[in-house]
């Protein structure tokens, strides 16, 4: 604890607040969100689909929609990133933030070079054109491409899906960046390519120490990967730890729910069957009481009023009226 | 190689059908081109003369059974109304109009590729809605209208451009293009108006790929993600349009070639149906067909140029 | 015994009275009367003036542009039909005979013309001094060759039917050509306009060659014919005053206007409506042409068959609405199928056989048995916006009697062959253009005419027309052919509305046009004004 607060933290969101503007109405889709990644740290932030994880990310990269409203900090280098302007955050990103994608069939500009697209990152941040070459031949070579100067020239539609993820990760680290977001990453890939990919992750954490916030539906993949983790549940976090710490010992009934519901590793994509229901979408979600109340197992009275504020319970931070000590199950 | 033969296969076909169909309206439709071309005034040992120099003396599938033979013989017939190869008047039109297609296609993409980029960039600010107004206001302008409308502003006020006509290249570039930037103009402020819509759409539809958060992702600048990443994307489907737009011009306009009295594709193809010219008219419709699959190829071509995922399939 | 007519000299035809006619066995004609084809024809244009070109200094040679609204049917004259390209391609041939705008027949290629007592030998006397535009001269030779070849001597196809009269041709010199007759016919010497082309020269087609005072010089199809002045041209009077003739070839009739506003057209072939756009800046020509447009009824058709229902229609019809309301006024109220233009042969005593009288039409159509009326569908051809426009307002006209009409827009091909060809129509309307022989006009309701798409059948008529067809007394023909328009008018073979006039707009400068009872733009009459 005393050695970790001395690690920088290389971004740290707090209270952040993400509206969106849709038909001159307001929805929230973030509440009062606060997470942040330490210098070469993995992080992951988990939950289901439509919880806000991706929005998150995106507003971390200033790549928030354009009619969303943000209001909280996101700080890094003492700074306010929420007051950063465009050409501001155009010098940010690729070189301190990098973000990879779900897809990366689609990712990848289908017309340009690969090693091009790969170097772009270098040459939009300063490098001249040969270095930007040699530097992205090297990133190839790290992630693990074959024959790279032959892949160097070929188009994303001659690579396979792996390959392309390489390639996207290969081009998010060309600058050395000191944050990876990755957004579930190997959701679109083969269950055999994905345990490469998120090995490939790993060891890029740790050769290069990018500190990566992993992006997961899939609580089974992060629990090897990250040290940390943050639960995510309709636009709130209701649970973050470390990872021995939560799993040993999940204590919201949503995260209880989530571990409960692991997937078998070979079975890929497996529906949460343990928690019924859905999330709520954006039109649904109430303004008062816990947003988990619906589909609680094990709610109170007082979560359909109100819900309950962070509580560190010995450096494990949950938001479930369950461990006030005061309320009654219902 | 497969694929080629099976475009040449289709090409044969189409042409069949179109030729027999064609054949089979002019039986039923009334109309004898020896007295269409000679009038009222014709008298009947004119018209048979006429009649035995056309070769109309034999029976009408006879006739189409001769033009097939030449047809694979490279031989289109004469025309009955200009007593001239039909190949060879089709040769002469062509180059008119293939004039006509080249110069308006040119401006065609001048305007509406710059026009189309600006929109699609500033299509949230305000000086946006009045051209965005004036290119959908020019799409529904009938090209005869705008045609009207361009001889009236440059050829009868300003008098600076002919209103009509045709001079071949050969007699130099200048007196070529003089007759030609009207016409072209009128086809190209429709066409462009259509291109710039297109190229709105398309850079628009381009813009939430996915590929555009990649390149946002490493800080690669508004600008750059447009010129780098979104123009060549966009323009794939455009090559559709401006190949559609080439077979449209060079199948002949018929309405600017007669507003212009240009003696192009158009021109030939409504004298050839107004005076019933049957060899002509069968002449025209191969062309047309060859136009027509020569463009979808060459749109093909392009594409698999510009798209790698065509070229290395 | 035999007496000559004799042709006589140019200098002599500034009289004004032409004279070449055959003086039959009446004593009392006198050498210069008789045969002329004499018109009284306004014109607003001005006559020639041959002195002004000549002082302009500048070397620039004049051009004239002008347009014309269809393609050539064909260069070689022999092979045309159609009047537009006459109406240019007249400036480049010439017959042994010729027309002068009044419409009598003048000499052209023959100086004179003798015409034996029984009207089967003629004898033409030719000029010595003409070139054909390729520098031959021109010889009775190039007369015989012709000739055979018009009626079809010379084994091939005869050119044109007309010409069927014609036994044999012979030059007993170079400059003498006798035509021998089969039999006399009146109509012979208006034929002898035919073009003469030259002996031996095989390309009419493509860049034909005649003796007239311009020259063809290229035709692009599609887009212009182009002519020269012939500098050497035999005949001063008749030489002509620019230097060179562009006709353009447009359809468009706005294109028209548009290209007259922005001084690319110096002469224009323009309607009415448009003709006062262009009103203040351009000279307007105005004048009838010898046309005859009619509202042709199918005399075999079931209602149309009864005389009566016809002549119901006639009084039914105003024409000065049709006058004013597609004309602007500008056309001349016709009542039989003959224009005043043709003076001579015009019966005047017509106008007052159908005075519109709704009341008379009606009873006729009681007396008919079609009080209730019934449905009558007019057949127009699209392309004659004036003909489809006179189609409305006969429908209005004819509703007044109970007759509904409905209106069929048919092109001009299916027109051709449907109602001309076929009769397969009930009414149509319609124009003809002049005729310089009055057989030529009223020979289309003969009943065995080959284009007879009246179906009107008249023993009586078909009689009276092959006379005067062979009546060799000027003053009997005249009246056999004014007793045919009374026929045609009193069967009410149609509605003959009206003569629309010819409208050019010229430019202010351009003086000189002159208007023909046929479509001839006559280049030599053209000239600048300083």
């Amino acid at each position: 604890m005393i050695q970790a607060e001395k690690k920088k933290r290389v971004i740290d969101i707090k209270n952040l607040d993400m509206k969106l503007k849709i038909e001159n109405d307001f929805y929230n889709v973030i509440n009062e969100v606060s997470l942040y990644v330490e210098e070469g740290e993995m992080v992951a932030l988990v939950g289901e689909s439509g919880c806000g994880k991706s929005m998150t990310a995106k507003a971390a990269i200033g790549l928030q929609p354009e009619n969303s409203v943000l209001t909280g900090r996101i700080e890094t280098d003492n700074e306010n990133l929420l007051e950063y302007s465009e050409k501001e955050w155009e010098k940010r990103r690729g070189k301190e933030t990098a973000m990879i994608f779900q897809e990366p069939m689609t990712a990848l500009n289908p017309l340009i070079h690969i090693g091009k697209q790969i170097a772009e990152n270098a040459r939009t941040h300063g490098a001249d054109k040969n270095e930007a070459k040699q530097r992205a031949l090297e990133m190839m070579k790290m992630v693990g491409l074959p024959d790279v100067e032959r892949l160097y020239r070929n188009f994303p539609c001659q690579l396979s899906g792996g390959m392309r993820q390489r390639a996207m990760i290969a081009m998010a680290l060309i600058n050395n960046p000191e944050l990876l977001i990755a957004d579930e990453p190997t959701t679109a890939l083969d269950v055999t390519i994905q345990a490469q990919i998120m090995e490939l992750l790993k060891e890029m954490n740790e050769k290069t120490g990018t500190a990566v916030l992993l992006i997961s539906h899939d609580l089974g993949v992060v629990r090897n990967m990250c040290s940390r983790l943050y639960v995510m549940y309709a636009g709130h976090i209701v649970e973050s730890g470390s990872i021995d710490e939560v799993f040993e010992n999940p204590m919201h009934p949503y995260t209880r729910g989530l571990i409960l519901s692991v997937p078998d590793v070979t079975k890929r994509e497996q529906e949460l069957v343990s928690i019924p229901g859905t999330v709520p979408s954006l039109a649904e979600r109430k303004q008062e009481g816990c947003p988990f109340y619906d589909r609680c197992e094990r709610r109170l009275e007082v979560c359909q009023k109100k819900a309950c504020e962070m509580q560190d319970v010995n450096g494990h931070m949950i938001a479930c009226h369950l461990y006030t000590g005061t309320q009654k199950e219902v | 190689m497969r694929y080629y033969a099976r475009r040449i296969l289709g090409f044969i076909v189409t042409i069949f059908l179109v030729s027999v169909f064609t054949f089979a309206i002019f039986q039923i439709l009334p109309g004898d081109p020896a007295t269409v071309i000679l009038g009222v005034d014709a008298d009947p040992a004119q018209l048979e003369a006429l009649r035995a120099s056309m070769g109309m003396d034999k029976p009408m599938v006879e006739r189409y059974l001769d033009w097939v033979a030449g047809l694979f013989q490279g031989d289109m017939g004469t025309s009955y109304k200009y007593q001239q190869p039909v190949a060879q008047l089709i040769q002469e039109s062509f180059k008119v109009t293939a004039s006509l297609a080249f110069v308006s296609i040119i401006l065609t993409v001048l305007i509406g590729l710059p026009v189309g980029i600006w929109l699609a960039k500033n299509s949230r600010k305000p000086v946006a809605t009045p051209v965005s107004m004036l290119s959908q206001i020019s799409l529904s302008i009938p090209a005869f209208c705008m045609s009207i409308f361009l001889i009236y502003i440059f050829c009868v006020k300003l008098q600076i451009l002919p209103s009509f006509g045709y001079t071949p290249l050969n007699k130099g570039v200048g007196k070529w293009l003089k007759n030609l930037i009207l016409p072209s103009m009128a086809i190209a402020l429709g066409s462009s108006a259509a291109l710039i819509r297109y190229i709105y759409t398309s850079i628009n539809a381009q813009m939430k790929e996915d590929y555009i958060k990649t390149a946002k992702s490493k800080g690669v600048s508004m600008t750059n993600i447009l010129n780098k990443h979104v123009l060549r994307n966009s323009l794939i489907p455009v090559i559709t349009i401006l190949g559609m737009l080439v077979s449209d011009i060079l199948g002949g306009s018929i309405i600017i070639e007669n507003v212009f009295s240009f003696p192009g594709i158009g021109k030939l193809l409504s004298v050839s149906i107004s005076s019933r010219d049957f060899p002509l008219i069968q002449g025209l419709v191969v062309y047309m067909a060859g136009i027509v699959v020569l463009c979808n190829f060459l749109v093909d071509m392009l594409y698999s140029v510009i798209d790698p995922r065509i070229r290395l399939k | 015994m035999k007496k000559l007519c004799v042709i006589l000299t140019m200098a002599m035809m500034l009289t004004g009275l032409a004279a070449c006619s055959n003086a039959g066995a009446e004593s009392a004609a006198t050498d210069t009367v008789a045969a002329t084809q004499s018109v009284e024809k306004e014109s607003a244009a001005e006559s020639t003036a041959t002195e002004s070109t000549a002082e302009t200094e500048s070397t620039e040679p004049t051009v004239v542009r002008m347009n014309i609204s269809s393609e050539p049917d064909s260069l070689d004259p022999w092979q045309s039909a159609a009047s537009d390209t006459s109406a240019i391609f007249d400036n480049v041939f010439e017959g042994l005979m010729s027309y002068n705008s009044e419409g009598e027949i003048v000499p052209g290629l023959a100086e004179s013309c003798d015409i034996s007592e029984d009207g089967l030998t003629y004898t033409f006397k030719l000029r010595e001094n003409v070139t054909f535009h390729n520098g031959q001269p021109f010889t009775s030779k190039d007369a015989v060759y012709s000739y055979n070849h018009l009626a079809g001597l010379d084994g091939e196809e005869a050119v044109s039917s007309k010409f069927a009269g014609v036994e044999s041709v012979e030059a007993p010199d170079d400059y003498t050509f006798v035509i021998h007759m089969k039999e006399a016919s009146a109509s012979f010497l208006a034929l002898t306009i035919a073009d003469v082309l030259p002996e031996g020269y095989e390309d009419q087609a493509t860049s034909p060659i005649g003796t007239g005072p311009y020259k063809f010089v290229e035709y692009v199809p599609g887009q212009r014919v182009v002519f020269e002045k012939k500098n050497d041209y035999y005949n001063e009077e008749k030489m002509g005053q620019i230097d060179r003739v562009e006709v353009y070839i447009m359809t468009d009739a706005s294109a028209i206007v548009s290209a007259m506003m922005s001084d690319q057209l110096d002469l224009a072939n323009v309607s009415v409506e448009n003709a006062q756009i262009l009103g203040d800046d351009f000279d307007i020509y105005n004048s009838p042409q010898n046309m005859v447009q009619i509202f042709a009824l199918n005399n075999t058709y079931e209602p149309l068959s009864n005389v009566k229902v016809r002549q119901a229609i006639n009084y039914a019809v105003n024409k000065q609405e049709i006058i004013q309301g597609v004309f602007d006024g500008y056309a001349t109220e016709l009542y039989s199928n003959f224009s005043p233009v043709m003076s001579v042969y015009y019966n005047d005593e017509l106008s007052d056989v159908y005075t519109t009288d709704i009341e008379k039409a009606k009873s006729l159509m009681e007396e008919a048995g079609y009080a209730d009326g019934f449905d009558l569908v007019i057949k127009v051809p699209g392309n004659y916006q004036a003909h489809v426009d006179t189609a409305q307002i006969l429908m209005a006209q004819l509703s007044q009697i109970n007759i509904n009409v409905s209106i069929e827009t048919i092109e001009w091909a299916t027109w051709l062959e449907d109602v001309y060809a076929n009769a397969n129509y009930q009414g149509t309307v319609i124009g003809f253009t002049g005729k310089l022989d009055p057989n030529d006009v009223l020979v289309r309701f003969k009943s065995t005419y080959a284009k007879n798409f009246t179906k009107y059948n008249n023993p009586e008529y078909d009689a009276l027309i092959d006379a005067a067809a062979v009546e060799m007394d000027d003053e009997k023909r005249i009246e056999m052919y004014k007793e045919c328009q009374k026929i045609i008018t009193e069967d009410a073979v149609g509605v003959y509305i009206c003569d629309p006039n010819l409208t050019m707009a010229a430019k202010k400068e351009l003086k000189g046009y002159t208007f023909y009872p046929v479509t001839f733009h006559d280049f030599t009459k053209l000239y600048y004004e300083k």
